[in-house]
């Protein structure tokens, strides 16, 4: 963050700027990142209950069932297949060698196509978890 | 902490986001089609060679990826004044988590021998 010298107050309104879609993409990439960082120390509270108390293990499971549990488990896979789509359009981008690919990767279109495909699959990994 | 900065940060970023777009399909593809009904199923699965070794790969890879992408995050978007504070508090979690997951591991292995 750049240090300001002024001491005026800045209130910035999010939502009277326009980002790109490539920035939304990027930006979505990030928060992604950030609730699959949050989803690991709840799994990692899931993980240890379950190697303490194996006997509990049928209570772990009916949680997971739940409504909290199918929040949890539709958080983490929509997370988790948003961040992975991303990174991979990412990597293309980054390292495809046809150029043509590369620039048709870095396009409005192809970002609208990641938000798309990834809806369409979102749809897909809620039905089978609430379904 | 100079291996994982500047350029080195962003080719293990690289590295292992390249290792995990290939494992999490692999888990996913686990996770549909070996359903999981007794502790003793679960923990026969993740120490089995198939998932143990390649999971013990792809947590080493995540724990790295995420600290990288988390780091970018603070240096982003935290302010100045707090961000030393905040990145030695990110690293002390990340440690506790690395611990955790040590344990996590020997108990794993322990249970299933």
């Amino acid at each position: 963050m750049i240090p300001r010298t002024d001491k005026r107050p800045v209130n910035l309104s999010l939502w009277h700027f326009h980002f790109p879609l490539n920035a939304l993409v990027s930006i979505s990439h990030r928060i992604s990142g950030v609730v699959l960082i949050l989803t690991l120390f709840i799994w990692l509270f899931v993980l240890n209950q379950m190697l303490f108390v194996p006997d509990d293990f049928t209570k772990h499971q009916a949680w997971l069932s739940s409504i909290g549990g199918q929040i949890f488990l539709s958080l983490f896979w929509l997370a988790l297949w948003f961040h992975w789509l991303a990174g991979v359009r990412h990597l293309l981008i980054e390292f495809c060698l046809n150029s043509r690919i590369k620039t048709a990767l870095r396009t409005h279109q192809a970002a609208l196509g990641s938000f798309i495909f990834w809806g369409l699959g979102a749809l897909l990994i809620l039905a089978r978890i609430w379904l | 902490m100079k291996l994982l900065s500047g350029q080195r940060a962003y080719v293990w970023q690289m590295l292992s986001g390249f290792y995990l777009a290939l494992f999490f399909p692999y888990i996913a593809w686990l996770s549909l089609n070996q359903p999981i009904q007794s502790f003793n199923q679960l923990t026969a699965l993740l120490s089995s060679p198939a998932v143990f070794i390649p999971g013990l790969v792809a947590i080493a890879l995540g724990l790295i990826h995420a600290w990288v992408g988390l780091r970018d995050v603070l240096i982003d978007y935290a302010p100045r004044r707090y961000l030393m504070g905040l990145l030695f508090s990110m690293a002390l979690v990340w440690l506790f988590v690395i611990a955790n997951l040590a344990w996590l591991t020997t108990q794993l292995i322990g249970a299933h021998l």
